[in-house]
């Protein structure tokens, strides 16, 4: 935006660093990250807190309504389902289920994306056109779309879901990584690098790598988002995670038998997923603002 | 021109190539039985099994195997059901008019909210109209399409009751069906309650194509936001501007043509996930379309049927996906510079 | 006018379009749905797609309630306010002094459905009583085969033995002789079940060589003709403006088929339905609270009990037996297990069947009792006992291992340590046929009024072998008081038997009788008449929609 500088002084502070003030600037994406590293930390931590066995029934505290409500009970914060579990400690898992399964499901998708992009950005001529024309066809395909066909073959299940989620993420990873990667080598840093005797292993790690981190954590907060969404969606669709496992989208069609008589049943999962998704969101977009910003400058 | 064109058919040809052989290897990665799967008879017995063996070239190479597939996909031979035995490819084809009309209808509707709040939010007159449209659009963005749905359900059926819950028509109207688009049939049909059924048409269709917009709309005003403030940057509508052109005559003659190319790119790519949330769309407010037909087809684990409606879902994505693109060329000259067979 | 400023002009097309379609909205939501034909429509959402659309060859209550009211009549009927068997198809019958032939002579203008599968070019004759009722018993004829060939409600009250002969005595009379007397006959004949086929459509079928259409495409006598089935979606009915008894006040009756239970409920509160079978214990209690919509509830004739195995020890042992009859909490397991919509059973037969006497037996809780009846038989130390709960849901019983765990919880208490056990249905029903297990929580739904359809087929000696006796408990002086009742057509005389016979089951104790679950039929305010059957199907012949 700002085109012109009087007294522009040098910024000596690392990338990193001035990345993180431009994004602290943005106040909104600074409440979501802290939502953020809550909801993280309740993904890690979430079933060592949670009072109760998400699996415990209570046939005597049925449909019991929140505490706030005139005939809530204490022990149980959130109220209980339909067969008397304590929602709060359903929710707990639940985070570490859809939320940190997803977060998981990106490192791992990552991690093969960063393999084989890398490789295939390193290759040339025929071997890399017919990698794009399969890349091609299947980022045409809407993730959650392959995530379908990939249950329909394994069979429901939450394990299943996931490694549908992460191979439906996968070919995103690889274009994204393979892009990157092409572009970067016909950089002039990385050619005098190679002139200089480095080897394929020394490029990537010293002169790719680090360029393309930043790119990569943006590129994966929002996949969070979208496989948090999809492991969600799978649940409750019921042909990914099966009840009784405490998944939040899972718990949502769970719930829907009572959704008249005890709305909070389906509200707070819903709730307690969408925070997970729009803080990521936002976290993602600010990043990618900031960056943006920090690029001007 | 033509080449481009060309180069898009070649590309449709290698990605049909894709789909059937995928949708073909799926006979295999099934769990049942090969012949099963491709015929939909469950439990042959062994004098049967020869014989149909024989028709579906299990004895022969792979290939043979494949090229009997493409043919019988061809004379619509998909196989039976196997929990009901009826023909794979009728069933398809009844259920997938009602999706692609909630589709069409959801794809429309975010069109005219999107393009003029995205426009709205470009303008740098008023900040704080962008800054909200932008904080709704990402909300929309994040909210889980089955949650928006049972909130609305909550809200507008069962709260006001004004909207119905479930289903394309109240069982009330009795609407043969020709083509499987609802509204065409209606007004097709001679009844004596036109009118009536339409209005109950509309009213089933408000809820559905709200939630399956959601996604789209937001999309598309970030789009638009993003790709208008380019434009208005641009040096040749500086220079329009400093010739003295109105606004709006700078809008209509730079700013819409060139500012709503990336809309026509964008549905294209999201055309594919508009698809696949109506999938989701359908089976919370059981809309009868080809979506929740899969989804009942993976519950009961109907692998002829699975793999019939893939091969359609996909086979739509792809179409549309590369008709967009067309699109897209025609109207901007310079995609097809780089177009190499890329989609 | 607004031509130098491009936002002004979006805003206006936004605001425009925005506006346009809240209109249209509200047009659509203020058009009331008022129509004629919306008048004369009713919604019935059920919770499950029918098996055939021919009622003889099922037990089950999905079908039931589709078809048999609807398409069919009988030759007689039960009244469902008294419970008492009134005329339908047949205008009189005539019953011999020795309770061995009844004829029935039947209406002469009841028209079959004209529909564009069958025109019918008669009505109603002896010849199609004769045919419905030989298509069950007679294996020569040509459509016993067809749709399976398994009657199971009238192989279950042994039809074939019970009927010698059937003779058509002329055009509108016809006469079924017995090989005994049996005073539940007429009852089983006014059941959902025993409806009439036509015999002019079974010849053209034949001729067309599409037999196996009569259970697909049914013509019968009924007020609603058939119109469409689309599976798992819905059923259509139109009026059948020639009905004997006049034309039923509604044109269209449309089952709409939500096996979903909130989702139906949901269509029932924005009035997708108009009226809902069989909502869930939980939704009855929210439905209560809706002042729009109307809650029947009717004791159905069904008990759910707790059965011994009387060929195991210690349940050889009728005062064992006693004694843990003793630890059954009703009260608790009607809150827990019905949420209260159920009533403590006493007797095997519910107290809205005739022949139930109250104060028959007086049961009780008393674990002091139970105890001292254990010491008594050297039990003192208690015993480790099985308790199957069964796997499945059923009005009668919504929640068996709900129920095993209340009795559980009160049997540690005189110390005899129970364990759950359940299987898959299937597995579940073999083994218990088996006798493999101790004892067993079930329960029955009755298809008639007869009380006999309790008596037999849960205690009789002959039902230990057919398998719906799960006690093994053989008594002659039961058997024989419970077959004196059906030889005699007095009712009087017949509640003095069946008296004698509950007493013989509340002495033994072969099975201990828990609860009469109540049966819930809901529909909004505008709907009157609709004919709920404890017996059986729903019926919409009568049914006013007006909103009044």
């Amino acid at each position: 935006m700002v085109k012109f500088r009087f007294f522009s002084s040098p910024n000596n502070s690392s990338p990193f660093k001035q990345l993180w003030r431009l994004f602290q600037k943005n106040h909104f994406a600074l409440v979501a990250s802290w939502v953020f590293a809550f909801m993280i930390l309740m993904a890690i931590l979430g079933p060592l807190l949670a009072p109760y066995s998400p699996y415990m029934q209570q046939a005597d505290m049925l449909l019991v309504p929140p505490s706030w409500d005139m005939s809530g009970h204490i022990q149980s914060p959130f109220g209980t389902d339909a067969l008397g579990r304590d929602i709060l400690s359903r929710i707990l898992v639940g985070i570490s289920y859809s939320f940190g399964l997803g977060i998981l499901a990106v490192i791992v998708a990552l991690t093969f994306g960063l393999l084989i992009g890398t490789l295939a950005g390193f290759s040339k001529g025929i071997r890399a056109s017919f990698l794009n024309h399969i890349l091609d066809i299947a980022l045409t395909m809407p993730s959650l779309l392959i995530a379908v066909v990939i249950v329909a073959i394994l069979g429901p299940g939450i394990a299943n879901a996931f490694w549908a989620v992460v191979l439906a993420m996968l070919p995103q990873f690889i274009h994204h990584i393979r892009t990157d990667v092409a572009d970067m080598l016909n950089k002039d840093f990385v050619i005098a690098y190679r002139l200089d005797g480095a080897n394929s292993w020394q490029v990537f790690r010293f002169a790719l790598l680090p360029n393309m981190i930043e790119n990569i954590v943006i590129f994966s907060t929002m996949a969070i988002s979208s496989a948090v969404l999809d492991i969600a969606v799978l649940g409750f669709i019921g042909i990914g995670s099966q009840s009784p496992e405490p998944e939040l989208g899972t718990m949502i069609a769970d719930s829907l038998g009572v959704f008249y008589l005890s709305p909070w049943a389906v509200m707070l999962p819903g709730i307690t997923l969408f925070l997970c998704i729009l803080s990521t969101n936002i976290v993602g977009d600010g990043l990618r603002h900031a960056l943006k910003e920090r690029r001007l400058q | 021109m033509l080449n481009y064109f060309y180069r898009k058919l070649s590309l449709l040809f290698f990605i049909t190539f894709g789909v059937t052989v995928f949708v073909f290897s799926l006979n295999y990665l099934f769990p049942t039985d090969v012949l099963s799967n491709m015929s939909g008879i469950t439990n042959i017995n062994e004098i049967d099994y020869d014989v149909i063996a024989q028709k579906y070239n299990l004895n022969d190479s792979v290939f043979t195997q494949y090229f009997g597939f493409v043919g019988r996909l061809l004379d619509g031979d998909w196989g039976v059901s196997f929990i009901n035995g009826t023909s794979i490819f009728n069933q398809v084809f009844r259920v997938l008019p009602a999706t692609i009309e909630l589709a069409i209808y959801a794809l429309l509707y975010s069109f005219i909210i999107a393009i003029p709040l995205g426009i709205l939010a470009s303008s740098d007159k008023h900040p704080w109209l962008d800054k909200s449209i932008l904080a709704l659009s990402i909300i929309g963005f994040s909210m889980p399409i089955f949650w928006l749905a049972l909130l609305l359900i909550l809200i507008f059926s069962i709260g006001l009751g004004w909207f119905p819950t479930s289903g394309r028509l109240s069982l009330i109207y009795n609407i043969p069906s020709s083509s499987g688009f609802l509204f065409l049939d209606i007004l097709r049909s001679n009844i004596d309650y036109k009118s009536e059924a339409l209005a109950d048409a509309f009213k089933h269709l408000v809820l559905p194509t709200f939630v399956l917009a959601a996604y789209p709309t937001t999309v598309l005003i970030r789009t638009t936001r993003q790709s208008m403030k380019d434009v208005m940057n641009t040096s040749y509508v500086k220079a329009a501007k400093i010739k003295g052109l109105t606004s709006g005559q700078l809008l209509r003659r730079h700013g819409l043509r060139n500012g709503l190319l990336p809309v026509i790119q964008m549905l294209g790519i999201h055309f594919g996930t508009v698809i696949t949330l109506a999938i989701v769309t359908e089976v919370i407010f059981a809309w009868p379309g080809i979506g929740s037909w899969l989804v009942d087809a993976i519950h009961q684990r109907d692998y002829p049927a699975i793999q019939g409606g893939l091969l359609v879902i996909s086979g739509m994505v792809f179409v549309a996906t590369i008709l967009f693109d067309l699109l897209y060329m025609i109207f901007d000259p310079l995609a097809r510079r780089h177009g190499h067979g890329k989609i | 006018m607004l031509k130098n400023n491009p936002i002004k002009n979006i805003e206006h097309i936004a605001r425009y379009s925005i506006a346009a379609l809240f209109c249209l909205t509200l047009a659509a939501c203020g058009k009331n749905n008022q129509s004629e034909l919306a008048q004369k429509t009713l919604l019935y959402c059920s919770e499950g797609s029918p098996e055939t659309f021919n009622p003889q060859l099922v037990t089950s209550g999905t079908t039931i309630d589709a078809v048999s009211q609807q398409v069919y009549n009988r030759l007689v009927k039960i009244n469902p306010k008294t419970g008492l068997v009134i005329s339908d198809l047949a205008r009189k019958v005539i019953v011999s002094e020795d309770a061995m032939r009844y004829r029935f002579y039947l209406r002469k203008d009841a028209e079959f459905h004209t529909t564009e599968y069958f025109k019918p070019t008669r009505s109603l004759t002896s010849e199609d009583v004769l045919f419905s009722f030989s298509r069950i018993l007679h294996l020569d004829n040509s459509f016993n085969a067809v749709g399976g060939g398994d009657y199971p409600f009238f192989s279950g009250m042994g039809f074939n033995t019970l009927i010698e002969q059937i003779i058509v005595v002329d055009d509108l009379t016809i006469e079924f002789r017995l090989s005994e007397p049996q005073a539940s006959f007429l009852a089983n004949m006014a059941t959902d079940f025993a409806v009439i086929l036509s015999a002019e459509y079974a010849q053209q079928l034949i001729k067309a060589d599409k037999k196996e259409q009569i259970d697909q495409l049914p013509i019968g006598t009924g007020p609603f003709k058939f119109s469409q089935y689309k599976r798992d979606h819905y059923i259509r009915y139109y009026a059948h403006k020639d009905y004997w008894d006049g034309p039923p006040q509604l044109e269209q009756v449309i089952f709409d088929i939500t096996p979903n239970n909130s989702n139906r409920v949901a269509k029932l509160l924005t009035e997708e339905c108009d009226v809902l079978g069989y909502p869930s214990s939980a939704d009855v209690e929210f439905l209560k609270q809706k002042p729009n919509i109307k809650l029947n509830q009717s004791v159905a004739m069904n008990v759910s009990y707790w059965a011994f195995n009387t060929n195991v020890p210690p349940f050889d042992n009728a005062n064992v037996r006693k004694a843990l009859s003793y630890v059954v909490d009703r009260q608790a397991i009607i809150d827990a297990v019905y949420f209260k919509h159920a009533e403590p059973a006493s007797t095997l037969l519910p107290p809205s069947s005739w022949a139930y006497t109250e104060a028959n037996t007086e049961v009780e809780l008393s674990l002091e009792k139970a105890k001292a009846l254990l010491k008594q038989e050297g039990f003192e130390d208690g015993f480790e006992m099985d308790i199957w709960a069964m796997p499945v849901q059923r009005v009668y019983n919504p929640n068996a291992s709900k129920m095993a765990e209340i009795l559980q919880q009160n049997l540690a208490k005189i110390g005899v340590t129970a364990n759950i056990v359940t299987y898959n249905w299937g597995t579940f029903r073999k083994k218990l046929a088996q006798g493999e297990h101790d004892s067993v929580l079930i329960g029955w739904s009755a298809d008639n009024s007869d009380p006999d359809n309790f008596y037999r087929p849960l205690l009789s000696c002959a039902a230990t072998f057919s398998g719906s006796n799960r006690t093994a408990w053989c008594d002659e002086e039961y058997d024989e008081s419970i077959y004196n009742a059906l030889s005699s057509a007095d009712p009087v005389v017949r509640k003095q038997y069946y008296d004698q016979a509950e007493r013989l089951i509340f002495e033994n104790s072969p099975l201990i009788p828990i609860a009469h679950a109540l049966r819930y039929q809901v529909h909004h305010n505008y709907i009157s008449d609709v004919e709920f059957n404890p017996y059986g199907g729903i019926g919409f012949f009568q049914t006013k929609k007006g909103k009044n």
